[in-house]
């Protein structure tokens, strides 16, 4: 999108990419034209912000604009062959009507479905057909709301000195291509969710009180008075919002749509007072698995809502928030739930209550009062400055984050042991059973490289691991992990011809049958399931056991050997079972993954948590 | 404009497909190239013709589409072919290079590209990009149609020259029928003052032709001004049946 330059009678600037809109609301002015990118015209006219409280004379600033805006496209190799000329606001001719803008209607729509949100330019034809305008009109209704600071333009991606940097997720990840002004850059880092380049922007639109009635004063122009409607909204905003809250007691938990345990009581208590006695701003959850650390929320969920907060329920993947969702809606049902995720069609509407994938939170600019962050640890999280940067941009400056995991990573771990984050343990499953620890059984299996299926029927340890599979499989479902998709492969065909008469099957994240696999084996279909870490998370089957072979590779660190060792003993029915490692030697990351689990044991056990 | 500009990019870009090499363009699933065979024969039907006159997909026994055989096709071209269906994917991927600012991925298509042009079309002295009216193309920052010929060109070895202009800011031709199409375009293109024609064959380079009027109104231009032979070469069309 192009934006003009605009100098206003006492000097000041700004910039517009609709020159007929601020023809309403401001006074006499005047505009440069061609317009240019807004990141462009930033850049270039830094020096002048600088010098602009010297009170220059009109025509020498003028000429000085046009002067740096040429230095900056010569220096950006752009090959724009336009002159630049300022022209009098006063000329200006539109002839289209502008009479949207004081739609009352138009613009409580726009601000109930905008709240919060950041809409990136290539967006603005999504929402302009959703609000039955044309994409000219919608873009003057945006920079209405700039006008009226209730919005910001943004440009997406802005050039620093050592490369690029995109403004909606802080990635430095572009792809640079030439364009008419000269190198042009899009983001990598978060692309997934729609493209954005350095000629576009994004509109920043600030968080209002939700639905609330406004005042609108655009009926005639001397009528306009931004600064009182303003205060309005400020005070409307204290109405809505009441105190959050502070007694920690639960009163009745049968609320729930599940009962809750003891430990579960104590980790919800905990939760609710380390933010009512203002104990901090983070706090992680550190879950056995399987112990459903995602319930214990519900009543600190329960009193944000009800001081009219805005709540944000975040997790990594797809599957968790599509399964999130639905619980969400059993024990919410008083408000309107949002569910934001690549998989789910685009949602409009404005609520209290949003659950959404990590990708989709970098359409919020200081949205949330409260974010709960569920599996943290989980790809595509993991790691990610992206995503993490999304993450602290759609939390309101003074916002409560809960950090929730059964394996935090380094980073956490770090901030609680430092005290910036508070630390919540719940360390018992639901049937009161200890988790089990996993054993380390000292196989050496043939070396992994270029392995085929026919080496491992031949290898002399295969007995030795046919007992111990054949051992675990008759105890219940046995889920043979292995670190690669092509060591999978091979050994799908190696359990397959050891284990003739039993269902044997297996898959990986690229496999095109991988849903229907994997649902027969959770609904009990086959005996032995060979997987890479696709189920290493959020699979709960009766009975299950594992086996993690190649225990020792380096894919497998502390977080996903407890993870898999978690599928184990899920279920009140079978609280029991084997998690196997199979190694030539125990790793630290073997002995650590052990420590985790048998601390949460004796955590569990001192809490008193425990009925075994 | 994009034609210095290219080697560098090319190196960027080459950073940037490291990481997604190995996934197909279209369909993201794992191929060790940048289109996998799946798609490729469903989006570029290499074995099916095109029409020479219009440069629409048709079936293998037939020499012309039904539209140009009876002569309502577009008038003076020499050749007209198109890489792909515009469809699905194809389509999906043509517009995430016009609209949604991502032009360097036709670099990983390179190959690709200057194999189907260098089977299709005789061999040209220039390549030649119908242009974007100035307006559009300030909004956009770039013009496809000169992306992918200064690529033909730097692949090929054979001189970019950019010698038409877009006079007219005209509606897009998407929004219309055949007929309005056509009126559409009359004299919305003309030759840069002082450019110089000695070519005698060029390629004349588009991303989507749907009925050819565009590519027809531009070698119109440059017939009038001595060129012979006028080839179009786009990315996507039609298909017939
Ligand atoms: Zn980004
Ligand atoms: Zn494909
Ligand atoms: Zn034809």
């Amino acid at each position: 999108m192009l934006y003009y330059v605009l100098l206003k009678a006492q000097g000041e600037i700004s910039f517009s990419p609709a020159p007929e809109v601020d023809k309403l609301w401001l006074g006499s002015f005047k505009y440069l034209r061609p317009g240019l990118p807004l990141e462009a015209l930033k850049r270039y006219l830094q020096p002048l912000s600088l010098s602009s409280c010297l009170s220059e004379k009109e025509n020498d600033k003028e000429r000085k604009i046009i002067r740096l805006i040429q230095r900056g496209l010569d220096k950006d190799g752009s090959v724009l062959k336009e002159d630049f000329e300022w022209h009098a606001g006063k000329q200006f001719i539109w002839t289209e009507g502008l009479k949207h803008l004081g739609s009352e209607e138009l613009l409580q729509e726009f601000s109930r479905m905008a709240d919060g949100r950041q809409i990136a330019e290539g967006e603005f034809i999504f929402w302009s057909q959703k609000l039955k305008l044309k994409e000219s009109e919608f873009l003057q209704l945006l920079h209405q709301e700039v006008i009226r600071k209730r919005g910001e333009w943004i440009e997406a991606v802005v050039r620093e000195k050592n490369g690029w940097r995109c403004r909606r997720c802080g990635s430095s990840q572009v792809a640079e291509w030439p364009s008419l002004y000269g190198t042009a850059a899009t983001c990598q880092g978060c692309k997934s969710i729609g493209s954005l380049t350095s000629l576009q922007v994004l509109f920043r639109f600030y968080t209002s009180p939700a639905s609330s009635p406004r005042k609108v004063y655009l009926s005639g122009r001397s009528e306009l008075k931004p600064q009182a409607e303003l205060k309005v909204q400020a005070e409307l905003k204290k109405e809505k919002e009441s105190k959050i809250q502070e007694s920690s007691d639960l009163g009745e938990t049968s609320q729930w749509s599940v009962d809750f345990t003891p430990a579960q009581k104590e980790a919800a208590k905990e939760l609710i007072s380390f933010f009512t006695t203002g104990s901090g701003k983070e706090v992680l959850v550190w879950a056995a698995c399987g112990a459903g650390k995602t319930e214990i929320c519900f009543p600190l969920l329960q009193r944000y809502l009800e001081a009219g907060r805005n709540v944000l329920f975040a997790a990594p993947r797809q599957d968790v928030v599509h399964d999130l969702h639905p619980r969400l809606q059993k024990n919410f049902p008083a408000y309107r739930l949002r569910l934001l995720s690549g998989a789910a069609p685009p949602n409009w509407e404005n609520s209290q209550l949003t659950v959404a994938t990590t990708h989709q939170v970098l359409r919020f600019w200081q949205a949330f009062d409260l974010i709960i962050f569920d599996e943290m640890d989980a790809y595509p999280y993991r790691g990610n400055q992206v995503l993490a940067y999304g993450l602290e941009k759609a939390l309101k400056k003074d916002g409560d984050l809960v950090y929730l995991t059964a394996t935090p990573g380094e980073e956490i771990l770090a901030k609680v042991s430092s005290g910036q984050a508070g630390l919540i343990r719940l360390p018992a499953r639901h049937h009161g059973n200890p988790l089990p620890v996993p054993e380390v059984i000292k196989i050496r299996l043939p070396a992994w490289d270029n392995l085929k299926a026919s080496q491992i029927l031949k290898d002399k340890y295969l007995p030795a691991l046919k007992d111990l599979a054949g051992e675990l499989a008759d105890k219940g479902p046995l889920l043979v992990f292995l670190p690669t998709v092509s060591l999978v492969k091979e050994w799908i065909k190696v359990f397959q011809a050891v284990f003739a008469d039993w269902p044997v099957t297996g898959s990986w994240s690229f496999d095109p049958e991988r849903r229907k696999k994997v649902s027969d084996f959770l609904t009990g279909q086959s005996r032995i399931f060979v997987s890479t870490s696709i189920l290493e998370r959020g699979i709960t089957v009766n009975g299950l056991q594992v086996l993690v072979l190649y225990a020792q590779h380096e894919l497998y660190d502390v977080r996903s050997l407890v993870q898999m060792a978690g599928r184990v003993g899920r279920t009140a029915e079978n609280p029991g079972g084997r998690a196997v490692f199979v190694a030539p030697q125990e790793t630290k990351a073997m002995a650590t993954a052990r420590d985790w689990i048998v601390e949460q044991n004796t955590l569990a056990r001192k809490g008193g948590f425990l009925c075994v | 404009m994009f034609d210095n500009l290219l080697p560098r990019l090319k190196q960027v870009t080459a950073q940037i497909w490291y990481k997604d090499e190995e996934c197909c363009l279209l369909c993201g699933q794992k191929s060790g190239k940048a289109i996998c065979r799946v798609c490729k024969e469903k989006y570029f039907l290499p074995e099916l013709r095109r029409c020479p006159t219009c440069g629409k997909i048709i079936g293998k026994s037939k020499t012309h589409c039904q539209d140009c055989l009876s002569g309502k096709g577009p008038q003076g071209l020499q050749g007209v072919t198109a890489l792909g269906h515009y469809e699905g994917a194809w389509k999906e991927f043509i517009h995430r290079i016009k609209f949604k600012g991502q032009p360097y991925l036709l670099l990983a298509l390179a190959a690709e590209l200057t194999a189907w042009a260098v089977k299709s079309l005789p061999p040209p002295d220039a390549v030649i990009p119908v242009p974007m009216h100035p307006n559009r193309l300030a909004q956009r920052g770039f013009n496809q149609a000169e992306v992918l010929a200064s690529l033909l060109s730097r692949y090929l070895g054979i001189p970019y020259c950019n010698v038409l202009d877009r006079v007219v800011d005209t509606v897009p031709q998407s929004t219309l029928g055949r007929q309005a199409r056509l009126e559409n375009l009359q004299g919305a293109f003309s030759l840069q003052p002082g450019a110089k024609v000695t070519w005698q064959t060029v390629w004349l380079v588009d991303d989507v032709t749907t009925t050819g009027a565009t590519l027809a109104e531009c070698a119109a231009i440059l017939h009038r001004n001595g060129v012979e032979k006028v080839y179009g070469f786009c990315l996507g069309a039609g298909k017939e049946g």
